[in-house]
């Protein structure tokens, strides 16, 4: 049995001669969070639709829970949650009616179920609906974008899905309602052995739900590693000089440099903090320092143009 | 007993150290007695709304420095002091925090002795807090 | 179980449709055959008798031709509604991931589409029709009564705004970025129906609406099977 929820090989999509996506290789296990970050237009959404199958790859291939993105049977579809950008749903029908219309596609949950096991939990979506102050008999075409959202989540959550993916979920939503779609991921995480893709820019909600982290740039995978690892190994280092600081900078993990007068400061990935102290010294700086950096900053020096030019993928050991 | 964690996401700091400082300094200031018990890691990780594994890796590193032990199925508790080593590393670590304070006090123009009885008056302060919370433990 | 759901979302999704075709078709409808008896337009019916063989030909020649107009026009604009609702409007609303991420074959909800245009179609033209050539033919509102050969054809012209309703859908579906050759659907009902004008016989004229009927719904199949959303 496979281990892989999630699986790609060589993953490549173009549109017409556009590269949308670019041999991507991805394996999320079971149970693992991943936060699928990168700028507008990087790829993700794409990436997202060949998985579920809405686009077909124009090279290499993609499973989810061991079957075949482009062959997901009705089974399979019904183990795998999806929150589609925009979290569009049918405008005509009421919570109740389109809670109904989801509901057929699942078995019902028995009455004897515990919480989390598979199949449509109908206490737990009217306790959403609740929780977030809807009533039964209003029109989807009458919510606003957030409390579509909120019913895009229930209608999702509801079923336990054994995976979840998500395109840009909070995308547009104010901070209240970020804040209990997030509560609805977290108390969905507790329950054991889900795994949770979800693409975002707002990287404080990486940063809160997120075990592993992978970044895309220009259907590049910058980076796949856990978030600790990123968040501790993606360094700014400074360099203090008596003198101009020297030209080449063949530090190993250079992301990206910066210089001024005296000052040199760079971005480090994975570097080891010996080799920072040999290259301080062989290259004749006065003294450094380390810098913490924070998410948002990390993400802007992966992705910001000197870092492309050196594409510098990073995968955990 | 009363804990009050509040992570900032966005900061500089990965949230599980910013977990690790505030319960080291709730320890530091005997907010959190020996034998007190730490929130579940599932209750704080909802309370928080973050991953529960990020509240893990926290308690681990609390464990790994000797703040915190583990009792499986119970919980995780506040440390017997005793028993807390002395890591080269945090010695390390602690000693850049110090370089951050200094050179912020001597860029304000403060003379050596300033920052000296400054180190002083605080340490004293924190002794006190902590003395005061032990003796309403007891 | 999951095919009715489909089913009923998809005939609650087409009833403002067929409901707006119906009142259309009945009302006028009414009003032109009351219109045509207070004209007294029996005497031009008696020159065309010789044309009774013709079946649907005959129907579009007939003296109340702009009844007969009413009809087609009727299921041809309900066939293009229908077809622009059904398959056009989830591409403008970005819907087709909810639809589509479902734990049903994509046949399965391709059919319920079909079924529910095809039951629409059957109600608000086809039985209206009928009522239609009841009223026609009760005396109380008609002075002459249609010919059954009619009757038929006017089934023949529900045939005609199925085959708008396909072609309509498979404009929706396809993909390409040439007009010329998304349009295709829609050209294609359009040359069956100058097609289904010149049949002389009632057969030839089914045959015609079968035969692109079964070319157009296997197109959109494959289409749907295919299509990336």
């Amino acid at each position: 049995m496979t281990e892989f929820v999630l699986e790609t090989q060589g993953l490549t999509k173009f549109y017409g001669d556009k590269l949308a996506v670019d041999h991507i290789d991805l394996k999320i296990p079971r149970g693992c969070i991943c936060g699928f970050v990168g700028r507008n237009g990087s790829g993700k959404t794409t990436a997202i639709k060949l998985l579920l199958g809405f686009l077909k790859p124009t090279a290499g291939s993609s499973r989810l829970l061991g079957c075949d993105s482009q062959d997901l049977t009705p089974a399979i579809r019904q183990r795998i949650g999806y929150v589609a950008e925009g979290h569009r749903l049918i405008r005509w029908m009421t919570i109740a009616e389109i809670a109904k219309f989801q509901s057929a596609f699942f078995h019902e949950q028995p009455a004897s179920a515990k919480q989390g096991d598979a199949g449509w939990d109908s206490k737990f979506f009217w306790d959403m609906i609740d929780y977030f102050g809807l009533s039964k008999k209003q029109k989807i075409k009458h919510l606003s974008n957030g409390q579509r959202a909120q019913v895009s989540l229930a209608l999702t959550l509801a079923p336990n899905p054994e995976l979840l993916i998500m395109d840009d979920p909070t995308l547009g939503l104010d901070a209240a309602i970020r804040r209990q779609f997030l509560e609805g991921i977290i108390e969905l995480i507790m329950r054991q052995g889900r795994t949770i893709l979800f693409s975002s820019h707002i990287l404080g909600d990486i940063e809160r739900v997120a075990d592993k982290i992978v970044v895309i740039d220009k259907g590049v995978i910058r980076a796949d590693c856990s978030l600790e690892q990123f968040r501790t190994e993606v360094k700014k280092v400074r360099f203090v000089f008596n003198q101009s600081p020297p030209q080449t900078i063949d530090i190993e993990g250079l992301l990206g440099s910066r210089r001024s007068d005296k000052e040199l400061e760079v971005i480090l990935v994975g570097t080891a903090d010996e080799k920072i102290a040999e290259w301080a010294k062989s290259s004749g700086a006065a003294d450094y320092q380390t810098i913490n950096m924070n998410l948002e900053d990390q993400f802007i020096e992966y992705t910001a143009p000197a870092g492309r030019n050196k594409p510098f993928t990073w995968e955990a050991k | 007993m009363a804990l009050w964690i509040q992570i900032t996401p966005g900061s500089d700091e990965p949230i599980y150290l910013q977990i690790v400082e505030q319960v080291g300094e709730a320890i530091a200031k005997g907010q959190l007695a020996v034998g007190d018990k730490l929130p579940a890691v599932r209750k704080l990780a909802s309370e928080l709304i973050i991953n529960p594994n990020t509240v893990a890796r926290a308690y681990t590193i609390l464990e790994q420095s000797g703040l915190v032990t583990t009792k499986t199925g119970s919980g995780t508790f506040v440390a017997d002091p005793s028993l807390r080593g002395k890591d080269a590393a945090d010695i390390n670590m602690l000693a850049d925090r110090m370089d951050g304070i200094l050179s912020r006090g001597l860029n304000l123009g403060l003379e050596s002795q300033d920052i000296i009885a400054m180190f002083k008056d605080r340490l004293e302060k924190f002794i006190k807090t902590r003395q005061g919370g032990r003796r309403k433990n007891d | 179980m999951r095919f009715f759901t489909l089913l009923k979302k998809e005939l609650r999704e087409c009833l403002p449709w067929m409901a707006t075709a119906a009142a259309i078709l009945l009302l006028i409808g009414s009003l032109n055959l009351i219109d045509s008896k207070q004209r007294q337009i029996g005497d031009q019916y008696r020159t065309f008798e010789r044309y009774s063989e013709v079946g649907g030909y005959y129907l579009l020649t007939h003296p109340i031709s702009d009844f007969s107009i009413l009809v087609f026009m009727s299921a041809v604009g309900l066939g293009l509604a229908l077809g622009v609702r059904q398959f056009w409007v989830d591409d403008f609303m970005g819907t087709w991931g909810f639809i589509v991420h479902r734990s049903t074959h994509r046949t399965t909800i391709f059919a319920a589409k079909i079924c529910a245009a095809l039951i629409s179609m059957i109600v608000a033209i086809g039985l209206l029709w009928c009522y239609l050539f009841w009223l026609a033919n009760s005396s109380a509102y008609f002075v002459f009564p249609l010919p059954e050969k009619s009757f038929i054809g006017g089934w023949l012209i529900c045939g005609m705004g199925l085959l708008f309703y396909l072609g309509a859908g498979l404009v929706g579906l396809s993909k390409t970025k040439w007009y010329t050759t998304k349009l295709m659907g829609l050209g294609f009902a359009l040359w069956m129906f100058i097609t289904l004008s010149q049949q002389w016989t009632l057969w030839w004229g089914f045959g015609t609406v079968l035969i692109g009927a079964v070319v157009l719904l296997f197109l959109m199949w494959e289409t749907f099977l295919n299509r990336e959303f």
